[in-house]
């Protein structure tokens, strides 16, 4: 552990989220290649997500499509070209 | 349909039922075509109809629903769940007690513990976390500043993972000697 592992683990979000600097995310980076603790972290919540994204997937009911469709169709004869 | 299919998974955690659901996309998906003239040509047409969506829902089904409690967040910290695996002998998580809970966590604890979040965290999660929206784009989607995006999403993936927590520790996923709720 080092005086940089807080500020890394504070700023995990953001790293995984895409939206640090190209600066600070190679600093976390770099860290990240050193401390196998914080490292560990990182993929923890990088799994969560996308276990957390795959576990709220929806099957669309096919009838529901095709109300939609049906809907979307009557609608473009009133209002579309 | 791609954006309906997309649009369904996101309206069902806001309605929390199929048939709500199912109407929210609707009328979206209609607003989106009679207001397509109003939608600038290069801009995000996803974020577009996401913003429909979310006003969709806020305008009119918000009203009829229970309103999850907003819990004390005070003492929750960054990677809640991560920490809590950890035991007394070892402050890491080993790889199979992370497997053991990532495995064990089913569909219906996830979909729980996001539609328990109460709302002004529950959508800045679903774009985050389900759509992959940038922090600026949810923004503009929720008409918040990027600040207020930012703070309910970190403190919104909190209250999720300690929910997580209590239904991982219900179902005997965490390891001998880890902390419990």
């Amino acid at each position: 552990m080092s005086e940089f592992c807080d500020e890394a683990l504070a700023e995990v979000y953001l790293y995984l989220d895409r939206e640090l600097t190209w600066w600070r995310r190679r600093q976390i980076r770099l860290h990240l290649e050193d401390c196998p603790p914080c490292l560990q972290g990182y993929h923890f919540e990088e799994r969560l997500r996308v276990v957390v994204r795959q576990r709220l997937a929806e099957e669309v009911p096919q009838a529901f499509l095709d109300r939609l469709n049906e809907a979307i169709r009557s609608e473009q004869g009133v209002v579309g070209p | 349909m791609p954006f309906a299919r997309q649009l369904y998974g996101a309206a069902m955690r806001m309605t929390r039922n199929p048939a709500d659901a199912e109407d929210l996309v609707q009328e979206t998906m209609l607003k989106a075509y009679r207001a397509y003239d109003s939608f600038t040509e290069g801009t995000n047409l996803k974020a577009w109809l996401y913003r429909i969506l979310t006003n969709t829902y806020i305008n009119k089904y918000r009203k009829a629903q229970r309103r999850p409690t907003e819990t004390d967040l005070g003492e929750v910290e960054d990677l809640y769940l991560y920490r809590r695996m950890g035991s007394e002998e070892s402050a890491e998580m080993s790889r199979s007690a992370e497997d053991q809970l990532l495995e064990g966590l089913v569909e219906s604890d996830i979909k729980e513990a996001v539609e328990a979040l109460p709302e002004h965290f529950r959508m800045p999660v679903l774009l985050a976390d389900l759509e992959g929206f940038s922090y600026k784009e949810i923004a503009e989607i929720l008409d918040v500043p990027i600040g207020t995006v930012m703070s309910r999403l970190h403190r919104g993936r909190k209250q999720l993972q300690r929910t997580l927590w209590e239904f991982a520790s219900k179902r005997g996923l965490v390891p001998d000697g880890a902390e419990r709720p």
